[in-house]
């Protein structure tokens, strides 16, 4: 018996190519990380977009803040946390481009908490792609905000303990109170239909940036065999089993945006009338010169607001004083 | 670049107008091109983001209150990434909550123009002006090896004119420029004038933005290296421009040099008060000159020095809104060759004149003799 004859590699049809946005690199990530699929799946979305030429990513710090090699986009590197303050500078000052941000659970939900909150609560219009492993990866295996109760760490070596340790935010969930947040959905890697669903995630987040329909972010959940000291497939397992129980996959928000235009063309409702007042140049005039000339020999803090008056000679004058103090010279 | 100005500009050019020096500020770097504003109110620099607030978007811009300093810092970095003019101002808490950020900016080379209205501290110290962020301002913004462009106006036209510089040497050096000024220069109005503005569509988009990998290969505007040798020849060319520009940038200006014995040393609002404590000291007979740094990085080592030397200064006296922290540089700069005083107040009060003419009496008291009348002119 012979093995049948099977098309040869040069002339076997093409199944599945590389996408345009991804570059080819050798990895860096451990076995059984779900990082490079997850790249993948944004390379995909981007190419099926047809919007790499006017992408830029912004890199949030940890494992994949190497992201930028393996996307073949423009890419910004930020501190840590920061990436949604980041990527509002970018698409604020360029709308044209699309803009999302890559970040993992420690860089997201714990350092960079008010950043996440507030691009949420503005509604930027980017994608944020969230990728939740439970662990802080990169410095070793440590507890992350999302670390589940009695999950062992790094820092949690009698598992998490939540009266001292607190409990794991379900970030999804809680951004989903945010009017800003217009779609929010958590998904996993674990196996093919997953993935689906996952790209199909990614794939209309990016399109409600393109739409202008405002703040979207898919969260993953994705398995870290390393640091958390399983075989590969007993991680997937551990997620559709345990993580996913904490953090349920779905659709969390999908909603139209809340910018509700009838809110948006009132006047504002409080106005101090004498605000705008403050913005006021004068046109300098001999007699203001002729004042100026006087008070030149005085330090004046803070405007109308109160504040001292100092003379040469080292009196002080309360603003009210003012026009009756003399200069000595 | 996509904005395009809307309207008119607020402030006619060429005409002389009295402002406030945080409006004007805000108003100079509108006109300078700036076009992506993020800042978070804090006094006494909030009048900047306020002006920023009601006119950038009539200009064409972008202006977001972030939820922090933080936030702000990493905003401009975002927005400055793309090529575009991108600033924020804040005051000293506000600037060390951006320490972290700067540092980036810093390595990634990313310009932009971060202003520091200073008012006192440490901690939340007060409101009042202040020039106790001269430390910060020239040594530690942040983490690393990496300096910033630092600018110390000591009047509102200097400072509106500063901010147009300011923006361009952080484009020319790809630096974040520090504009440095305190509480009184922030809120006090004078006349300036506008004589230009700058159309942000004529300016050229940097070769290394990111702007989507159209038609060129990706960029990465970042900071990491973690192969050490990369690294080090990253830190190698950061020190190689700092070097560049303690050769080309540094300013100073200097006021009544002729047969001064004493020096009096300043920048920003106490040089104002050292200048009028000068007068004060013509007025009594004893030769005083002044020295003001416009620069603070770059010092003015070398200048300084050279004044010492050539006029033959027998003391110098550093007046700062400051415990003394300017001083230092001073001391630096002259290196031994003359007695180094210094006279400051803080806690945000401005010290008068006279303040200053009695630290000026109490040097002169201590100098040589020349002769009967220690007149100005006199020394040899």
């Amino acid at each position: 018996m012979t093995a049948p004859a099977g098309p040869s590699l040069q002339t076997a049809p093409v199944v599945v190519q590389h996408p345009g946005s991804w570059a080819c690199a050798t990895t860096h990530y451990c076995p059984g990380c779900g990082h490079g699929l997850i790249h993948r799946l944004v390379a995909n979305a981007l190419d099926e977009l047809g919007v790499r030429e006017r992408t830029v990513g912004v890199a949030g710090v940890g494992c994949a803040i190497l992201i930028y090699n393996y996307l073949d986009v423009d890419f910004q590197e930020v501190p840590h946390g920061r990436a949604p303050a980041a990527a509002t500078g970018v698409k604020r000052a360029r709308p044209d481009l699309v803009v999302f941000t890559y970040q993992g659970d420690g860089d997201l939900a714990a350092i960079g908490t008010a950043e996440i909150v507030h691009a949420a609560a503005r509604s930027e219009n980017i994608t944020v792609i969230y990728v939740n492993n439970c662990v802080y990866g990169m410095t070793g295996g440590q507890m992350a905000p999302t670390t589940l109760v009695g999950q062992r760490s790094e820092t949690s070596p009698e598992g998490r303990d939540p009266t001292t340790q607190g409990h794991p935010i379900r970030v999804a969930e809680m951004l989903a109170t945010l009017d800003g947040a217009v779609y929010l959905e958590r998904v996993s890697v674990t196996h093919p239909e997953n993935i689906k669903v996952a790209y199909r995630a990614v794939r209309k987040a990016f399109t409600y940036q393109l739409e202008g329909k405002g703040f979207s972010l898919v969260e993953f959940l994705s398995p870290c065999p390393t640091n958390w000291g399983m075989k590969p497939v007993d991680a997937m397992r551990w997620i559709d089993e345990t993580v996913s129980a904490y953090y349920p996959l779905g659709v969390i928000k999908d909603r139209e945006p809340v910018h509700l235009a009838h809110l948006v063309q009132q006047p504002p409702t409080a106005f101090r009338e004498d605000y705008m007042h403050g913005f006021r140049y004068e046109t300098v005039t001999q007699a203001t010169e002729d004042e100026l000339g006087r008070r030149t020999r005085r330090v004046h803090p803070f405007g109308r607001r109160g504040g001292r008056w100092v003379s040469v000679d080292g009196e002080e004058y309360r603003p009210s004083d003012h026009d009756d103090a003399e200069d000595e010279d | 670049m996509v904005t395009e100005v809307l309207g008119e500009p607020h402030v006619p050019l060429g005409e002389r107008v009295l402002m406030k020096g945080n409006e004007a500020l805000a108003e100079a770097a509108l006109k300078a091109g700036c076009r992506a504003y993020f800042g978070y109110p804090i006094t006494p620099a909030s009048e900047i983001t306020s002006y920023m607030a009601r006119w950038m978007q009539v200009e064409g811009g972008t202006f977001v209150q972030p939820e922090s300093e933080v936030a702000a810092i990493n905003m401009v970095f975002g927005a400055a990434g793309t090529g575009m003019r991108a600033m924020t101002a804040s005051s000293s808490p506000g600037i060390s909550l951006m320490s972290e950020g700067v540092s980036f900016l810093a390595a990634a080379e990313v310009p932009c123009l971060i202003v520091n209205i200073m008012r006192v501290g440490p901690g939340l110290g007060g409101i009042q002006p202040s020039q106790s962020d001269y430390f910060q301002a020239t040594r530690g913004l942040g983490h690393g090896d990496f300096r910033v462009i630092v600018l110390v106006p000591a009047n509102l036209q200097e400072m509106v004119d500063l901010t147009f510089d300011a923006f361009s040497l952080a484009e020319a050096y790809r630096i974040p420029v520090l504009l440095l000024a305190d509480g009184v220069l922030g809120q006090m109005m004078e006349p300036v004038t506008f004589t230009r503005a700058i159309d942000p569509a004529s300016l050229q988009e940097p070769e290394w933005a990111t702007t989507g990998a159209s038609g060129r290969p990706k960029r990465v505007v970042k900071s990491l290296y973690l192969d050490p040798a990369e690294l080090e020849e990253h830190n190698r060319s950061l020190q190689e421009k700092y070097r560049r520009i303690e050769q080309a940038e540094v300013r100073w200006k200097t006021y009544a040099l002729e047969g001064a014995r004493i020096l009096l040393v300043a920048y920003g609002t106490s040089a104002r008060v050292a200048y009028h404590a000068m007068e004060l000291a013509e007025e009594r007979d004893i030769p005083v000159g002044l020295f003001r740094p416009i620069t603070v990085y770059p010092y003015p080592y070398d200048a300084l020095r050279e004044v010492v030397q050539q006029r033959g200064i027998e003391h110098i006296l550093v007046v700062e809104l400051s415990a003394g922290q300017m001083v230092e540089d001073v001391r630096l700069a002259v290196e031994g060759r003359c007695p180094v005083s210094f006279f400051g107040r803080s806690g945000g009060t401005i010290p008068a004149p006279l303040e200053v003419l009695e630290a000026i009496r109490n040097v002169a008291e201590e100098l040589p003799a020349t002769g009967a009348a220690p007149r100005k002119g006199g020394a040899s």
